[in-house]
């Protein structure tokens, strides 16, 4: 279950990332829509997206269904083959997405070397017919480094280049040339210089090529100019007329020229000559740009509301002067005098980096930190202050008024002393004291022994025994009496009599075991004197085997009295499960037990003894046995 | 370098000895030992623990008023190296600790002044005791003689 | 065979790995006395609700530093012996580093007489001058 839930949430992640990473047409930039549908077309695009949509969709199904599924299987096989069903159906839909996936592998490769075009910031866009110059211009003025050949469409695809200009970032797009035909004849790389004319707010910089060195007539670039102009509208549009070191502006024939005049008429468009070749006009060419982009730029924005916002942030102030007095920094006289540092001059003032140098460089020299000490005493800076004394810091001795306190300290000492606070009224220990003292630690020790042997009398190991469990003879008793000073006649008769009572009732049970045909078998040998000879022997091998005992005791060995296990690892507790092969490890042929008749009875003796009882009618073959048989059953 | 106390046991923590342990709101304390610390973070209270200084101030069997106390302080007050003020107080440290120790030795004398009486009646009473084991007939004569004259007393005495 | 063991050793003695260790540290006794002081009541007066706390930390013994789940669980513990010893406890000033290093005979400067003594110098000083002028 675990896994198929593992591949299902792995299968959905994968997917979404991949819907998620890749750009949705509707919510990018206009510019970098029209792009992408010029490029890979819309249509298949979003379709493959979809695709991958709805095979996560569907994974997420299988795999539900397939986790419900599960939870009902009652066995292990039926659950395995369940799971192997659900990865089969996630494979087989991913399958069937190949080729979608084969294409969004290459619409992200292809995404990933676009360059990176900031459809918002200022953007100067050259466009014009092809090899009129574009990208040479780009070369000029941008740290790009663009393929410049002498032929059309060099440039396949957008570059950017970037630029600085008044402290700004410009980036600036070198488009593919431009050929004058309507829209739905445009190929793929004239479509990209469309897309980027229309969406992208911008100075266009249109390129003519006069000398029509390019392969174009004026007469065509003027009318490509006229077709694409709807795209130029609210933008700043400069018409830079290249290569002028082949052809100048007033060289041009008089119709040429009434082309030109007429594209120029417009307002909006000014017109200006370079030469990428000569690098006549190209820095006049950008600054116009520019500045005519941020002209209209600025415009747009104090149009908008936004500005309001700003301009009420901004308060530039200009403080009136208070009066006419000039207000001078103050420079100190001494800074003033002072000689210029020069490292050349020998009389210099030495600085730290002198000294290092002198003193052996970086590494060796040691920065002197004590030169600069503010002391009383110059002499006193190198001291090595004493820290610690005897487990004391010497820094919390330190006071300003220490003399006093110590002479106040030592007139406190005299006066201490002369009163006799110091002297001691020891007394001398006498010898009666000693003795006495003496007298008393030998009763001390003596208690304490008699202490220790009484703790060891008491048997705190043993069984607490009853008093009358305890062997008494009547010696004792009468002895201890005696002792304690009283008559003990009394008692040894008593118990003499006890006694008596006793051994006749004793007398009795004999007589009684005596009548039993039976001789009574409640004799208890002595066990620890069988197999041996006398006493001698038996302690003998006892010593023997405490001897044997002792080494295994003194290190905890085991014994035999101790558990043991035979068998380390019985074979059916720790082999695995069977698998498909051989099953006879455990069912080895197994010996039944046979019963070993003597040769001497004879083989139908040997037969019937071999056969099952019931089978064998035993009555019949020996009748006198048998009777003898069923007496000792009634035994 | 400064030589720290003892959070615990109130003894000196030199460099690069103990343990420092930082309380989640930034206090510190230094152990001399992981005894210290040990008895520390089982929360005990060092007045209560008989081996630490604190006890023993605090139980009196120290001395906890003198003149001499007034050398060692945490002053903190920043002062400038001078070569005759160390001079000074180097001398003035050794001369105080030496008047201090020689005070602690009378406070000690004093404090246990009263045990040799103590002692001697103990004692007496324990040999008079256990009279039928001494067998030194000096000793033995001389303290049935008391324990009579005692005994007298107390017959005076119920008289 | 090796050697048996003979008998347990003190490594897994749990309760003294317990008492060792600052993992779990609770509040100090020092810490408590001063939250137990009149000014600082207020902290412990409208505690906020925190999911992470028994009884959402609206039940808490400032003198165990204890929370507890409700109220009934908090009035029984607050009648019980544990914390009646703990109230008699905070009673006496808690120990503190001061207090160890004047044991060792190391004492805190009492920097406010010092100032006092050094103002009245200051005095002294300047009557001396005005009597002098």
């Amino acid at each position: 279950m675990r896994k198929v839930k593992f591949t299902q949430e792995n299968f959905d992640e994968r997917l979404k990332g991949i819907l998620d990473e890749f750009p949705k047409l509707d919510d990018i930039h206009p510019f970098y829509a029209d792009l992408m549908n010029v490029l890979y077309d819309k249509d298949h695009y979003k379709l493959a997206l979809g695709q991958m949509n709805t095979a996560r969709h569907l994974i997420d199904q299988v795999g539900k269904d397939y986790v419900r599924l599960l939870k009902f299987g009652d066995s292990l096989y039926r659950c395995k083959q369940l799971k192997k069903a659900a990865m089969g159906r996630m494979a087989t839909i991913m399958r069937r997405q190949k080729d979608s996936l084969a294409y969004l592998e290459q619409v992200r490769q292809h995404l990933a070397r676009l360059p990176s075009i900031d459809p918002n910031t200022r953007t100067l866009l050259v466009c014009g017919y092809p090899n009129v110059g574009k990208s040479s211009f780009m070369n000029k003025i941008t740290r790009a480094d663009v393929d410049v050949q002498p032929y059309a469409f060099t440039t396949k695809s957008l570059f950017v280049g970037h630029m600085d200009y008044k402290y700004l970032r410009w980036q600036v797009i070198d488009t593919p040339g431009i050929l004058d035909h309507p829209l739905e004849d445009r190929n793929t790389i004239e479509m990209q210089s469309i897309t980027a004319l229309a969406h992208l707010r911008c100075a266009v910089l249109y390129f003519i090529d006069l000398s029509e060195r390019c392969g174009y007539s004026i007469k065509e670039q003027v009318s490509l100019f006229h077709s694409i102009k709807p795209l130029f509208a609210n933008k700043p549009v400069i018409l830079v007329i290249n290569k002028i070191d082949a052809m100048k502006i007033e060289d041009i024939s008089a119709e040429d020229r009434a082309l030109l005049d007429q594209m120029v008429d417009n307002d909006k468009v000014e017109m200006l000559g370079m030469s990428c070749y000569t690098e006549e006009g190209v820095m006049n060419v950008k600054q116009t740009a520019c500045d005519r982009l941020l002209q209209s730029r600025v415009d747009a924005k104090m149009k908008g509301h936004k500005i309001n916002d700003i301009l009420n942030k901004i308060h530039l102030t200009k403080p009136a002067a208070r009066d006419d007095n000039p207000r001078l920094p103050f420079i100190p006289v001494e800074a003033e005098n002072k000689p210029k540092y020069d490292p050349k001059d020998p009389d210099r003032i030495l600085l730290e980096r002198d000294l290092e140098a002198q003193n052996g460089g970086a590494g060796v020299f040691n920065v002197d930190l004590k030169k600069k000490y503010l002391l009383e005493n110059a002499d006193w800076k190198y001291d090595v202050i004493p820290e610690i004394w005897q487990g004391k810091n010497i820094a919390d001795f330190i006071d300003a008024d220490i003399q006093e306190q110590l002479d106040e300290l030592e007139r406190e000492e005299e006066r201490l002393e002369a009163e006799g606070f110091y002297n001691s009224d020891e007394e001398e220990q006498d010898s009666e004291d000693e003795a006495l003292e003496a007298t008393a630690n030998a009763i001390t020790e003596h208690n304490k022994l008699t202490q220790i042997q009484s703790r060891l009398k008491t048997t705190k190991n043993k069984a607490q025994l009853p008093k009358t469990a305890l062997k008494r003879t009547v010696s004792e008793m009468s002895e201890h009496m005696e002792s304690l000073g009283l008559d003990a006649s009394d008692a040894r008769a008593r118990s003499r009599a006890v006694k008596r009572a006793r051994s006749s009732s004793r007398g009795e049970s004999i007589a009684r075991s005596a009548s039993m045909a039976r001789p009574e078998t409640s004799v208890v040998r002595d066990r620890t004197m069988s197999g041996v000879r006398n006493v001698k022997q038996k302690m003998e091998s006892e010593r023997v085997r405490k001897l044997a005992q002792r080494m295994p005791n003194l290190f905890a060995k085991r014994g035999e009295s101790d558990r043991e296990i035979k068998t380390k690892m019985p074979k059916h507790l720790f082999s695995n499960k069977r698998g498909n092969g051989k099953t006879d490890w455990s069912s080895e042929p197994t010996v039944p037990m046979d019963i070993e008749t003597p040769e001497f009875f004879g083989p139908k003796v040997r037969n019937a003894l071999r056969a099952n009882a019931t089978s064998v009618d035993l009555p019949k073959l020996c009748p006198s046995f048998f009777r003898f048989g069923l007496h000792f059953l009634q035994l | 370098m400064r030589l720290e106390k003892c959070y615990f046991c109130s003894s000196t923590c030199y460099p690069g000895h103990g343990t420092m342990f930082v309380r989640n709101d930034s206090k510190t304390f230094r152990f001399c030992r992981s005894k210290c610390h040990k008895n520390f973070k089982m929360k005990r209270n060092p007045r209560k623990v008989r081996w630490t200084k604190a006890f023993r101030k605090a139980a009196g069997k120290e001395m906890t008023i003198d003149s001499t106390f007034q050398f060692e302080k945490r002053r903190n007050i920043p002062v400038r190296y001078d070569r005759d003020l160390m001079a000074t107080t180097i001398k003035a440290l050794k001369r105080s600790q030496e008047i201090k120790a020689k005070r602690e030795r009378v406070f000690y004398k004093n404090r246990m002044s009263g045990n040799a009486l103590r002692r001697k009646a103990e004692n007496q009473a324990l040999v008079q005791k256990h009279i039928h084991l001494v067998d030194t007939p000096a000793i033995k004569l001389a303290q049935t003689q008391k324990l009579k004259e005692k005994s007298k007393l107390m017959d005076v005495d119920m008289s | 065979m090796g050697r048996l063991r003979r008998s347990r050793v003190h490594k897994g003695i749990r309760d003294i790995q317990r008492k060792y260790r600052t993992k779990r540290y609770m509040r100090d006794i020092d810490q408590i006395h001063e939250d137990i002081q009149p000014e600082n009541a207020s902290k412990f007066e409208k505690p906020e609700l925190d999911p992470e706390l028994p009884g959402l930390g609206q039940f808490y013994c400032v003198p165990c530093a204890k929370h507890h789940i409700n109220k009934e669980s908090l009035q029984e513990h607050q009648k019980g012996k544990i914390h009646k010893k703990r109230v008699k406890l905070l009673k006496e000033e808690p120990y503190s580093q001061a207090e160890a290093d004047a044991a060792a005979g190391l004492q805190r400067a009492d920097t406010k007489a010092k100032k006092a003594k050094a103002e009245a110098m200051m005095d002294v000083t300047e009557t001396n001058t005005t009597t002098s002028a």
